[in-house]
């Protein structure tokens, strides 16, 4: 019989099985056990981490290639772009406009496709958005690269903070 | 002496009409017990996920939001499913966790987590407003939303139905958010000033929550009427509570444990106030009826008796009637085991 490396060797198998007489059943026994053990569980939480950082870098690498597709007005100078469906109000809406509005960034606002020019006015109004700041509707494609960034989200949807630098490259992407 | 009588008449017949009117509230009025009629759904395809939010249109078809199904679920008058209208999602005519639901001319007018949904009573969908604050309650008239939302200095939001915001109106209570030691003023905010809107057609009520106050406004927002609660021990130990003391721990009890109702609605020149399980036992009575011109209780109901009222917890009432001419109370509650519509009369 051919051994399968040490891991799964007749003797381990049998040591695994085999009850003694008089002592306790050992079903892992000695320090083969405890690694084989820790193995798996690195294995499956190494697994679930690339697994994660997969689909952000997805969703970051879309973001990148979908905000290229933006008007060049927008990279000449540090840009914050929120992209926003629908404002959860149990939520902090807006992260971070407070503090970005006093500094020196252009601020974007992508909301959803049928968003009508009342809400866009009600959303102006309700967070105080100053009156230079930007609104557009997301397009199709944006629909997507937004789908896509919440396809990790286990059921929740979270709107996203795009901070680019004055280069056209991305520099954090939040989720809120 | 007929001179001196006429205008004492005359100064309480202004005093009436007008302006802020305290009184002492749970007079001895008519109590009536409301017997069970019928309990619905009546179809084995139908069940609630949670207590339902529900309203009537002119057939008496029943319109329930399942908050957790994220539906809409259309009854026939026999509690047969007619449809479900709407899904989860964000996309138009999709739902996010909806709760109020109003139906008049022709229209369903659904809040969720995110908007104001518009349907046909066929379950078409129409348009939606986007919200952008808590939302507390709504109601509707022929052509205006009314919302009651935290987040900005008056309490009443007014849209058009195409989402345009016409005028704010309604104060807020006054209070010391330092009392309250580390909570959100926004959610200070959200429990004081929590409260049911009704809309007559020509005039909005807006009752509170854990006080009972009621508030007439008329449909361009100028304050009619108002009449604080008085002499209710439930209500005088809210006052104490939210503005005396302020909510420091989960001790103090949560915020929907302490409301005194839960749901009222408009029919016939009177408005009907569902008290909820705690308010109730308090008081002993279920709902109240209550005259729109003098915001006096001049009837109330019981539909439970105190051990019925720890495990039935009542939602959402409707008040309709019959061919009869009988009022029926269209109560949403969950009684232990389910989630169920039950009509009383």
């Amino acid at each position: 019989m051919h051994s399968h490396g040490a891991a799964l060797s007749p003797k381990i198998i049998g040591k695994l099985i085999l009850k003694k007489r008089g002592e306790r059943a050992n079903y892992f026994p000695g320090n083969k056990k405890k690694i084989v053990f820790l193995l798996s569980i690195f294995l499956a939480v190494g697994a679930g981490i690339l697994h994660y950082v997969a689909k952000l870098n997805n969703c970051w690498y879309r973001l990148d290639k979908q905000i290229k597709t933006l008007d060049s007005y927008y990279f000449g100078i540090k840009t914050a772009i929120y992209i926003i469906k629908d404002v959860n109000t149990l939520c902090r809406p807006c992260m971070k406009y407070d503090r970005l509005k006093d500094d020196f960034v252009r601020i974007l606002f992508l909301v959803g496709q049928d968003y009508s020019d009342n809400d866009i006015e009600n959303f102006r109004n309700a967070f105080e958005i100053l009156p230079h700041h930007e609104f557009r509707r997301m397009n199709a494609l944006w629909e997507n690269v937004y789908k896509i960034c919440n396809s990790n989200s286990r059921g929740l949807i979270y709107n996203f903070l795009v901070i680019i630098d004055n280069k056209g490259k991305i520099e954090e992407i939040r989720r809120f | 002496m007929k001179i001196i009588a006429s205008v004492l008449i005359g100064l309480l017949r202004l005093g009436s009409s007008s302006f802020i009117w305290p009184s002492p509230v749970i007079e001895k009025v008519q109590t009536d017990k409301l017997n069970l009629i019928i309990s619905f759904p009546r179809d084995e395809n139908v069940f609630f996920q949670t207590t339902p939010f529900i309203a009537l249109d002119n057939e008496k078809n029943i319109y329930a939001v399942d908050n957790r199904q994220h539906v809409i679920i259309k009854l026939d008058s026999s509690g047969r499913l007619v449809s479900r209208i709407g899904r989860q999602g964000q996309g138009p005519g999709d739902l996010q966790w909806p709760a109020w639901i109003e139906v008049l001319n022709g229209a369903i007018f659904v809040a969720d987590n995110n908007s104001i949904s518009i349907f046909n009573l066929e379950g078409h969908f129409q348009h939606r407003l986007r919200r952008f604050h808590k939302l507390i309650s709504m109601a509707v008239s022929n052509d205006r939303v009314f919302l009651a939302e935290t987040g900005e200095d008056k309490i009443i939001n007014v849209y058009n139905y195409e989402g345009k915001k016409l005028f704010s109106f309604g104060n807020k209570y006054s209070v010391d958010y330092a009392i309250y030691k580390g909570w959100p003023t926004e959610a200070i905010d959200g429990w004081i000033n929590h409260g049911i809107l009704v809309c007559s057609g020509s005039k909005i009520y807006f009752i509170t929550s854990l006080f009972g106050d009621i508030f007439a406004y008329d449909l361009k927002g100028n304050l009619i009427a108002s009449k604080t609660m008085e002499d209710n021990k439930f209500i005088e130990r809210n006052r104490s509570l939210y503005f005396k003391k302020g909510i420091i721990n989960k001790g103090d009890g949560a915020f929907f444990h302490n409301k005194l109702l839960e749901d009222a609605c408009y029919y016939q020149g009177k408005i009907f106030v569902l008290l909820s399980s705690a308010g109730g036992n308090s008081c002993g009575e279920d709902i109240w009826e209550i005259d729109e011109r003098t915001l006096q209780i001049i009837k109330t109901y019981v539909i439970f008796n105190k051990n019925q009222r720890d495990k039935n917890w009542p939602r959402s009432l409707v008040v309709t009637s019959n061919q009869a001419g009988e009022n029926l109370f269209y109560v949403s509650l969950y009684d232990g085991d389910d989630f169920v519509i039950n009509v009383y009369k």
